[in-house]
C-alpha cells in the first residue's frame, strides 16, 4: 500500500526539478514508513495520493528562481544577500538552469553558471547532479576539493611574505597585503563546516576561483613594481589572462568529483 | 472567528513553529506533529505539515539524516540549520510586534 502510494504521488511530482522531486519523494517514503508503524492509513492521514502531490509541488514550487536577480536598477540585476545565502550561491552551480550568464551572487551586472557551462561543454547532463550523487562523493574528495583554494592561496601567502623583504620600495604593500586576501578569506570560508556535500563543492570551486585570481593580482602588482620598462611589458594583461584559469579551476573542482561520484554509481548498477 | 479563517492564520504560522520547535531538539516527523499538537491552536495533520517539512528542507532551512531506530526502519531527523535559526529569530521578532500590534487593535474594538 506504502509503495503504491509513493508511486501515486511520484506520478503527480513530474514537473519538479528531478533533485526536488527524488528529495521529496526519499523524505516521504521515511514519513510513509512512520505512518506505517503507527498503523495509519496513508491515503487518511495524507488525503487522495494526487491531491497530495499537487499539495506537495505547490511547496515546492518556488515563485522567484534563484536565478532571479533581488532587484533590478536600469534593468541590471543587483543582489546584496551574497554568497552566505544558499539560494543565492546556487546561481554559481545550476546545471537545471540552461542560462550560462545569470545575475551576480553579490553586487551589480552578471556572472557565469558554471553548471550551465559543464552541460554545454558536454561534461555533464543536466540531471547528472543529483543529491544522490553528491552523497557518492567522498570525504577525500570533498577535502582535495576544499583543499585546492586552501593551497593556491597558502602558496601565494607564503611567497609573498618570504619574498616581503625584498620588494623594490616602491611596491604598494597594502595592495598586495588586499590582493593576498583577496584568496586566503574565501580559502578559509570554502573549509568551515558544512553538511551538504553540494554546498561544500561550490564553496571551494567558488574560492578556487578567487584563489586563481588574487595570484594573478599579487603577481601583477610585483611584476609591475620591478619593472623597468612598464610600457612594454604590459602586465596589466596578466589579470585578465588569468581569468579563463579561474574558470578552468572552477569548473575542475566542481565536475571531477562529481563525474567520479557518476562512475561508482553507474558501475554499481552495470 | 470562522473556522476557515482560524486554519489560515494557523497554517500562516506553522512554518515558524516547526522552526522553533525544531530549534529546541532535532525530531522526525511524527514527532514534530506530537509536539505541535501539545498546542491545540497549532495541531496539524501530516498531510499539511510534511509538505512544509519539504518546502524547509530545499530551502535550506533545516537539514536531514538518517537515523537507526530500534525495531523499525531508519528514520528521518529534521534540524535547523544556520539559515533556519536566522531565519527563526527574524520571524520571532517580526511576530512578537504582530501580535503586539493586533492585541492593541482588537482591544480598541472591543
Amino acid at each position: 500500500m506504502t509503495s503504491n502510494y509513493l508511486e501515486a504521488v511520484r506520478a503527480g511530482l513530474m514537473s519538479l526539478k528531478p533533485a526536488d522531486r527524488e528529495r521529496a519523494l526519499e523524505a516521504l517514503a521515511a514519513q510513509l514508513a512512520e505512518l506505517g508503524e503507527a498503523n495509519l492509513d496513508p491515503a487518511v492521514a495524507l488525503g487522495d495520493a494526487g491531491d497530495y502531490a499537487a499539495q506537495l509541488s505547490a511547496a515546492l514550487t518556488d515563485p522567484p528562481q534563484p536565478a532571479d536577480p533581488q532587484w533590478r536598477v536600469l534593468g541590471l540585476p543587483v543582489e546584496t544577500r551574497g554568497p552566505g545565502s544558499a539560494e543565492v550561491r546556487t546561481r554559481a552551480w545550476d546545471p537545471l538552469n540552461p542560462r550560462i550568464i545569470v545575475p551576480r551572487i553579490f553586487g551589480l551586472g552578471w556572472r557565469l553558471n558554471y553548471g550551465a557551462l559543464a552541460v554545454r561543454l558536454g561534461l555533464l547532463r543536466p540531471d547528472d547532479a543529483s543529491p544522490e550523487v553528491f552523497e557518492a562523493i567522498s570525504e577525500v574528495e570533498l577535502r582535495v576539493a576544499q583543499a585546492v583554494p586552501a593551497v593556491i592561496a597558502g602558496i601565494t601567502s607564503i611567497t609573498l611574505a618570504a619574498s616581503w623583504r625584498k620588494l623594490p620600495r616602491k611596491a604598494p604593500k597594502a595592495t598586495l597585503i588586499l590582493q593576498a586576501a583577496l584568496g586566503a578569506i574565501p580559502a578559509a570560508w570554502a573549509q568551515l563546516p558544512q553538511e551538504h556535500p553540494e554546498d561544500r563543492l561550490i564553496r571551494a570551486a567558488l574560492s578556487s576561483s578567487m584563489a586563481v585570481l588574487s595570484v594573478a593580482a599579487v603577481a601583477t602588482t610585483v611584476a609591475q613594481a620591478q619593472t623597468k620598462n612598464p610600457q612594454q611589458d604590459r602586465w596589466e594583461l596578466l589579470p585578465l589572462a588569468a581569468v579563463p584559469v579561474a574558470g578552468a579551476a572552477t569548473l575542475a573542482t566542481l565536475v571531477v568529483p562529481i563525474r567520479r561520484a557518476l562512475s561508482r554509481i553507474w558501475s554499481k548498477h552495470v | 472567528m470562522p473556522m476557515d479563517k482560524a486554519i489560515q492564520l494557523r497554517k500562516g504560522v506553522l512554518e515558524l513553529a516547526t522552526l522553533a520547535v525544531l530549534a529546541r531538539e532535532e525530531c522526525y516527523s511524527i514527532e514534530i506533529i506530537e509536539h505541535l499538537g501539545a498546542h491545540p491552536a497549532l495541531a496539524a495533520t501530516p498531510g499539511t505539515v510534511y509538505p512544509l517539512l519539504a518546502r524547509l528542507d530545499k530551502t535550506g532551512l533545516v537539514t536531514t539524516r538518517w537515523v537507526e531506530a530500534p525495531g523499525g526502519p531508519p528514520r528521518k531527523y529534521y534540524r535547523l540549520t544556520g539559515e533556519g535559526r536566522a531565519m527563526l529569530t527574524g520571524g520571532t521578532m517580526a511576530w512578537a510586534a504582530l501580535s503586539e500590534a493586533m492585541t492593541e487593535i482588537l482591544e480598541k474594538s472591543a
